[in-house]
């Protein structure tokens, strides 16, 4: 595998192990999405795309709260 | 860059012939070689102590004299199995008649992916995808680097430190720490939408305005650390400036050091062939004798058979006188004057012509009593005048004095040369830049000092922000809104990135500290040496079979040791890929360097040495990897600004 | 060998030529083979004897340089050239003298060729004795 991928994969790990210690409650799927996003423009160095996407998902996992 | 005009270079594509060699001497383009890559990959090109070199630095000297302001570098890899065809490109804009800035330049780049273009925004992560920017230096790999990593092996060194920043920067995986940022910005946005919110509901002003100062002070406190931060950046660039001029004088200490001890050597010397001199008059005063020594030994031996032939004379005339003696008392008495008996007629004859014999004998042998006195007073004198002589000591003298001469024109020489070399440097303006230079490292340790307080103060003050939003959340009124809801949640996630930082670092360190002893296992030449472990700086200590440090490690060890961890960082931030090197050997020895050689090529996918005539003989030290030798370049210089490089089999 | 009474000098010396030459070969400094000129002039004798040099007479105009009881305060010439060689009726040290001038003669030869060199003497003496 590559190892950028592996190092990815030890990333995805560390935050699930932390959010049981940390934040039980935080739905493992946002948190899937959410890293997915961070991932994905891991080298970009315009982060406008990715902090709009991280905003937008925080808003749909909040859902209808007023 | 040296580099001008068009210049191609074929890497090794045969997996079993994977290694290109490129010699060069310094100075002719090597390091360049190197920027060439990384600014093709990156738009970067990088100098000492990792500062960019402004782009206008990298064209080509002599062909900006001739007008041309281009540059562009091209690279076709493989990766992952599909073709890039990347292309960089700098040209001055159009209504620049002469750039003399980097803004006066337009740099554009394109990349092709089997032959479909890639999109502008999507060419950076197709990049990185398979040589991230932040694992980079540990594959376009320049020997300053490695010279960092020993720094970095000695705990808490403050070289050590810079490096430990490029460290964190792989092993803190962007992933997280940009996570952890960006939702740190949609928190602060939603907490001061939180705020207004409170100003709206009834009640709950005294929390409103809480929460608002606590986010001004937070805002101001950032504002502070970024200030700070840039005051550190500025100090230690200007620090690194002058340990930039202190190093080219520290020379300049030590030749002076090195001349000063010459100076005592041309003193001891003269001292000595002084002493010398007078010592060779000294023994001159008697070498008039050694001039007759021969002479007189022969004179010597003359005397002494004399004075032996005169004694014997005067030995056989005593006996003989004693002989007469008796013989006429015994013809006198008639009788014997032993047994006292008569002597017959006959015998009395016998006796009396022995007698006259004897008689006449005596007459025959003269006897110069005065000479043998006179013989031994001459033996006497002539024994006073031979000596050991003098001739060995003073051609002793003579010998010492010459290799003593031949010493003094080197130490001369030497002198002469090393004071040429530091004629000018004003040394009180070097002790005063001295100074200077530790008066900026303490204001940078005290800047450090205060970021770190200045950032305690912050996480204190986001703890109140924290606190206050969990008692705001409970509040029923403010527990129905969005922007709580959206508070607590960004909160959340932040502290879940947060906190598997370090626990991800902890696993990284781990990782590299595995692969770092691999490659130490296969690099070292010291069978007794177990493994390597990694501490809190990435500084690694080398472990024995007994699971004791070694404490002591040579220049050479220190080397492999840094290989070692940069190896173990590169393979943890990517697959196995090309590997630049530029001089990496410079202070290895033999047996290291075969090691390295035999090592790398079967742990990189492709691996290209620059090196210089210094490091490596192309005759004798290749034979490791001479059969994986793919292709073989030399730098050549055809100006002082512009160097070609071209195929020179080996 | 027939003991003559024959009256000592009490100073020896050599022609003003060859004193000069002396005077040269001991002050020029790149030289500096002899402290001074006694040792030089001893050495100029050393030189003679072991060549077996007959000296003619010192020519004139003759200069005295030294007091005998100065340079030979040990009688070692003395002894030396009593040793080796019948003066006749010469005393022994005009025959020294002698002796020195034709040394001194050397010496200043060898001199002009280069460099007198009391090591290489020594030991071109050596080789041939």
């Amino acid at each position: 595998m590559n190892d950028v991928a592996a190092a990815d994969d030890m990333a995805w790990r560390a935050l699930l192990e932390t959010v049981k210690e940390v934040a039980p409650d935080l739905s493992e799927s946002f948190l899937r999405k959410a890293y997915e996003i961070q991932r994905r423009h891991q080298f970009a160095r315009d982060r406008g795309e990715s902090l709009r996407l991280m905003e937008a998902l925080i808003e749909s996992e909040i859902g209808g709260v007023k | 860059m040296p580099y001008k005009g068009d210049v191609v270079v074929e890497f090794p594509t045969d997996s079993s012939l994977n290694v290109m060699i490129v010699f060069g001497d310094n100075m002719r383009g090597k390091t360049s070689f190197l920027n060439a890559l990384r600014w093709a990959f990156y738009g970067r090109a990088l100098g000492r102590h990792l500062h960019e070199i402004p782009l206008l630095n990298l064209l080509n000297r002599e062909a900006t004299a001739e007008g041309d302001f281009s540059m562009e570098v091209g690279v076709r890899f493989e990766a992952g199995g599909h073709r890039y065809d990347l292309r960089r490109r700098a040209t001055k804009r159009d209504h620049v008649a002469l750039p003399s800035r980097t803004e006066d330049m337009r740099v554009d780049c394109s990349l092709q992916k089997d032959s479909i273009v890639v999109v502008g925004n999507q060419v950076e992560a197709e990049i990185n995808r398979f040589i991230p920017e932040q694992v980079s230096r540990f594959f376009l790999f320049d020997g300053e680097l490695l010279q960092e990593y020993e720094t970095l092996l000695m705990e808490g060194s403050e070289q050590g430190r810079r490096i430990k920043d490029a460290i964190e920067q792989v092993l803190g995986v962007p992933t997280l720490l940009l996570g952890r940022d960006e939702i740190g910005t949609i928190l602060k946005q939603a907490q001061k939408q939180q705020t207004k919110d409170l100003q709206q509901m009834q009640g709950m002003d005294a929390q409103a305005e809480h929460q608002s100062s606590l986010q001004a002070k937070e805002g101001a406190q950032e504002r502070d650390i970024e200030a700070l931060k840039a005051r550190l950046k500025e100090t230690k660039e200007q620090r690194e400036a002058l340990d930039d001029e202190l190093e080219k004088v520290e020379g300049v200490h030590r030749a002076k050091t090195r001349s000063t001890e010459l100076g005592k050597r041309q003193a001891e010397i003269l001292a000595k062939q002084e002493g010398n001199a007078l010592a060779r008059l000294g023994l001159v005063k008697t070498a008039w004798l050694d001039l007759i020594q021969a002479q007189l030994k022969v004179r010597q031996g003359q005397l002494l058979e004399e004075q032996a032939r005169i004694s014997n004379i005067v030995e056989r005339k005593a006996r003989i006188d004693t002989r007469v003696e008796d013989l006429e008392m015994l013809l006198s008495e008639a009788s014997c004057p032993t047994c006292k008996q008569q002597i017959s007629s006959e015998n009395r004859g016998k006796f009396a012509t022995q007698l006259a014999n004897l008689k006449a004998e005596t007459i025959s042998l003269e006897v110069d009593g005065d000479a043998l006195a006179r013989v031994s007073n001459e033996i006497s004198e002539v024994s006073k005048l031979i000596q050991a002589g003098v001739g060995k000591q003073i051609r002793n003298l003579v010998s010492e004095d010459r290799s003593l001469s031949v010493e003094l024109t080197r130490v001369d020489n030497e002198k002469e040369k090393i004071d040429e070399q530091i004629r000018g440097y004003d040394t009180e303006a070097i002790a005063s830049q001295r100074r200077l230079r530790d008066a900026l490292i303490k204001q940078e340790g005290s800047v450090e000092q205060r970021i770190v307080e200045a950032e305690r103060d912050l996480g204190k003050t986001r703890n109140e922000l924290a606190v206050l939003s969990k008692v705001i959340a409970n509040l029923p009124a403010a527990r129905a809104k969005r922007s709580t809801a959206k508070v607590a949640l960004c909160q959340a996630l932040g502290k879940v990135f947060s906190e598997s930082v370090e626990r991800l670092r902890e696993d990284l360190r781990r990782k590299v500290q595995q692969k770092a002893t691999e490659a130490f296992r296969r690099l070292t030449t010291q069978e007794k040496y177990e493994r390597l472990e990694i501490n809190s700086n990435y500084g690694l200590t080398i472990i024995d079979e007994n699971g004791n440090p070694v404490e002591v490690r040579s220049a050479g060890a220190e080397q492999i040791v840094a290989l070692s961890l940069i190896d173990g960082l590169a393979r943890t931030g990517r697959a196995a890929g090309p590997v630049v090197m530029d001089t990496p050997f410079g202070r290895l020895d033999p047996k290291h360097r075969e090691n390295i050689l035999r090592y790398l090529p079967e742990n990189t996918s492709q691996l290209v040495l620059l090196v210089h005539e210094g490091e490596i003989r192309k005759e004798t030290d290749l034979t490791p990897i001479a059969s994986r030798i793919g292709k073989s370049y030399v730098i050549e210089e055809v100006t002082p600004r512009h160097s070609k490089i071209k195929v020179q089999p080996l | 060998m027939t003991t003559i009474s024959v009256s000592e000098p009490t100073t020896i010396g050599l022609s003003e030529r060859a004193h000069g030459l002396l005077k040269r070969l001991v002050e020029d400094k790149r030289n500096g083979q002899f402290a001074e000129m006694a040792d030089a002039y001893r050495f100029a004798i050393g030189l003679a004897l072991a060549h077996r040099v007959i000296p003619g007479e010192v020519p004139t105009p003759r200069t005295t340089i030294f007091n005998v009881g100065t340079l030979d305060p040990d009688k070692a010439i003395y002894g030396a050239v009593r040793t080796l060689v019948d003066t006749g009726s010469m005393s022994v040290y005009r025959w020294a003298e002698r002796l020195a001038e034709w040394g001194v003669e050397e010496l200043y030869r060898k001199f002009e060729l280069g460099k007198v060199d009391v090591a290489d003497i020594l030991s071109e003496v050596e080789g041939t004795t």
